[in-house]
C-alpha cells in the first residue's frame, strides 16, 4: 500500500474546512484586490459568527495585490494574526492554502485560519499580469505573440488532439455541461446556455482554442476557514473533512510537452492516505482554465488511462445530474476567472456541496468530492499541481 | 501600420541572446561544468546548479512539436499583424524553445531549423525555418 504509509504522513482527522464564501464576480472593477479580500474576510467572520480578532491565522493569494503581500493585509484589515502565509502558486493556491492552514491548526500554531484568494480586474490588469508573469515568460514566451497562457494551452491542446485523437467536440461537451451547471449560480458571468454548435462556431483565439475554451478574466474573491472539528462544532458550523491532499511542483521536467501533471506522480498517495478509490468520488472539481486540463486531470487522477479521456468524455455526462459531475457550479469557464480566486473556486464549491449549501445545483447524496488545482505557467507548462479529497462530516 | 514595437522587456540574463543575434549568431547558455544546454536563460544550471554558464553557438536543429496561429494578442504590435504563427520546438541539444514561425514551415511534427534574429525592438528572438532553407542558417 501506499507510499503515504512509507512516508508516515499524518492525516487530517481533527481538521474542519468550513464557511465557504464567495464575493460575487464582476467583469471589471475600479476597486483594488484589497477590497475583494476585505469583503471575503468580512463574509467569513459574519457567516462564522465570530469576532475579527478570533482569526489568528491568515493565508492569502492574489495576482493584483502588488506592491503588497499578505502581511500588508494585516494592517489593512486591522488584525494581528500569529500565523501568516502568502501562497503564490496561482491555480494551485486553494489546495496549497488548505494544506498549510490544516497543519497550522493541527499543530496549534493557529486556531482559526482565514484562507482568502481574490483579485481585481481593471481594463488592463490582466494584460499587465501576463506581460510580467515570470522571468521565463517575460524572456521566452511573451515576445512570441504576447498571447499569455492562450498560446501555451494552444500548444498543449493541439498536441493532445494529435496524440490521443481528441476532437473539439470532446472539449465542447465539457464546456456545455459546465455552462448548464453555472446557470443556477447567480454570480456566473455567463448567464445563457451554451450549445455545442455555438461552441464549435465561436471565433478562434489561438488555434485550436476558440472563445469558449478560454476563461474570462474578472474580479472577485473566494474564502474559507480552517479550524479544528471541535471548534467548528462548538460554533455550530457545518464543515467538510479532509481525507487527503497532495502537492507537487515542476513534476516531470524532462517531458517535452505537458501531457501529464504532478497528479500522476502523487495520486496513489492521495487515494491511499484517504483509503478510497476513484470509484468512491461523487463529484470532481477540476482546474478548468482550459478544457484540455480537465482531460489531463481525469487521466492523471485515475479515472481512465493516459490518452483515454476523449473516450471517457464521450461516454459520460458531466452536469450535476450526470453520471460524472464536474465543476458543479460551472467552473472558471462559465463563472469567470477572478485571478487567484480561480484556484479556490473548486474547493469552496466542494465544501458547499458537502455541507448542503450549494449556490446552484446540488449533487444527490454527495459524500466524497475531489478537488484539483493547477497553476503558474512559468514558460511552457504549469508548474504547480495539487489535489484534495474532501468528505461530508458524517461520512 | 502603427508604430508599435514588439515587447521590449527582457531580464538582464536573457540579453545574451540579443548580443549573439546582433552578431548574426544563435547562442544558448551552456554549463561549463556539466555541459547542459539551457533555455530560457537563467542564472544557474538546472542540472548541477553551477553558475559557470557561457553562451555558445547552438546548431538550431530541432523538431516542431506543436504550433498555434494566434487570432488575439495582448500587444498592439502583434494585433496589427494577426494571424500570427508561433511554434514550440524541441532542439536536438535538449531545450524546448518557443519561436516565431517562418511562413514556409509545415505543421508539426516536422524538422525545423531555429535561428536567432533581431526583431523591430532590437532584441533577439527565435524563428523556426523549414529545413530546406538551411542556407539561411548562421553558421
Amino acid at each position: 500500500m501506499p507510499s503515504s504509509k512509507a512516508r508516515n504522513r499524518h492525516g487530517y482527522e481533527d481538521v474542519a474546512v468550513t464557511v465557504p464564501f464567495t464575493v460575487p464576480y464582476e467583469r471589471h472593477s475600479p476597486h483594488s484586490a484589497h477590497w475583494f479580500l476585505a469583503r471575503a474576510l468580512a463574509g467569513l467572520i459574519g457567516d462564522a459568527g465570530i469576532r475579527k480578532d478570533e482569526i489568528d491565522g491568515l493565508c492569502a493569494s492574489s495576482f493584483t495585490l502588488a506592491p503588497d503581500t499578505a502581511v500588508a493585509l494585516t494592517q489593512h484589515f486591522g488584525i494581528s494574526p500569529r500565523w501568516l502565509d502568502h501562497v503564490a502558486v496561482g491555480g494551485a493556491c486553494g489546495i496549497v492554502s488548505l494544506r498549510r492552514a490544516a497543519r497550522a491548526v493541527q499543530s496549534g500554531d493557529a486556531s482559526i485560519v482565514a484562507c482568502l484568494a481574490g483579485d481585481t480586474n481593471h481594463a488592463d490588469s490582466f494584460a499587465r499580469t501576463i506581460a510580467d508573469f515570470s522571468q521565463f515568460t517575460r524572456d521566452a514566451a511573451y515576445p512570441y505573440g504576447a498571447a499569455g497562457p492562450n498560446a501555451t494551452f494552444a500548444f498543449l491542446t493541439s498536441y493532445y488532439m494529435r496524440a490521443y485523437g481528441a476532437r473539439r467536440e470532446d472539449f465542447g461537451k465539457l464546456c456545455v455541461a459546465q455552462r448548464a451547471n453555472a446557470l443556477a449560480v447567480p454570480h456566473a458571468l455567463f448567464k445563457r446556455p451554451l450549445t455545442l454548435q455555438e461552441y464549435m462556431e465561436a471565433r478562434p483565439i489561438a488555434t485550436p482554442l476558440h472563445l469558449f475554451d478560454c476563461v474570462m478574466p474578472c474580479a472577485g474573491a473566494e474564502g474559507f476557514l480552517v479550524m479544528t472539528r471541535q471548534r467548528a462544532e462548538e460554533l455550530g458550523l457545518r464543515y467538510a473533512r479532509i481525507l487527503s491532499t497532495i502537492e507537487r511542483h515542476n513534476a516531470y521536467p524532462d517531458d517535452p510537452i505537458q501531457m501529464r501533471g504532478g497528479w500522476a506522480m502523487d495520486r496513489d498517495e492521495l487515494y491511499g492516505l484517504a483509503g478510497v478509490t476513484p470509484a468512491d468520488v461523487d463529484f470532481f472539481e477540476t482546474y478548468d482554465d482550459y478544457p484540455v486540463m480537465t482531460c489531463l486531470q481525469i487521466e492523471d487522477l485515475g479515472f481512465c488511462g493516459k490518452g483515454e479521456a476523449p473516450e471517457f468524455v464521450r461516454h459520460h455526462s458531466f452536469t450535476c445530474e450526470g453520471d460524472f459531475p464536474i465543476n458543479t457550479s460551472g467552473g472558471q469557464l462559465s463563472l469567470g476567472q477572478a485571478g487567484a480566486a480561480g484556484g479556490f473556486l473548486g474547493l469552496v464549491e466542494a465544501v458547499r456541496q458537502l455541507t448542503d449549501e450549494p449556490l446552484g445545483n446540488a449533487i444527490a447524496d454527495a459524500k466524497i468530492g475531489l478537488v484539483a488545482g493547477f497553476g503558474m505557467i512559468n514558460f511552457d507548462r504549469g508548474l504547480s499541481t495539487g489535489a484534495a479529497l474532501l468528505a461530508r462530516s458524517g461520512a | 501600420m502603427s508604430a508599435s514595437l514588439p515587447p521590449c522587456h527582457r531580464s538582464h540574463v536573457a540579453l545574451g541572446l540579443t548580443s549573439a543575434a546582433a552578431r548574426g549568431r544563435f547562442e544558448l547558455q551552456v554549463c561549463r561544468d556539466c555541459a547542459r544546454v539551457q533555455y530560457p536563460p537563467r542564472e544557474a544550471c538546472s542540472a548541477c546548479l553551477s553558475v559557470r554558464l557561457e553562451w555558445k553557438i547552438e546548431a538550431g536543429h530541432g523538431e516542431l512539436i506543436s504550433e498555434t496561429t494566434l487570432a488575439h494578442s495582448y500587444e498592439p504590435y502583434f494585433n496589427d499583424r494577426l494571424p500570427w504563427r508561433v511554434g514550440l520546438v524541441r532542439l536536438d541539444s535538449g531545450p524546448i524553445v518557443m519561436t516565431h514561425m517562418d511562413s514556409a514551415c509545415t505543421g508539426p511534427p516536422s524538422r525545423v531549423l531555429v535561428g536567432a534574429r533581431l526583431d523591430e525592438a532590437g532584441l533577439g528572438v527565435l524563428i523556426a525555418f523549414p529545413l530546406e532553407v538551411s542556407g539561411d542558417h548562421d553558421e
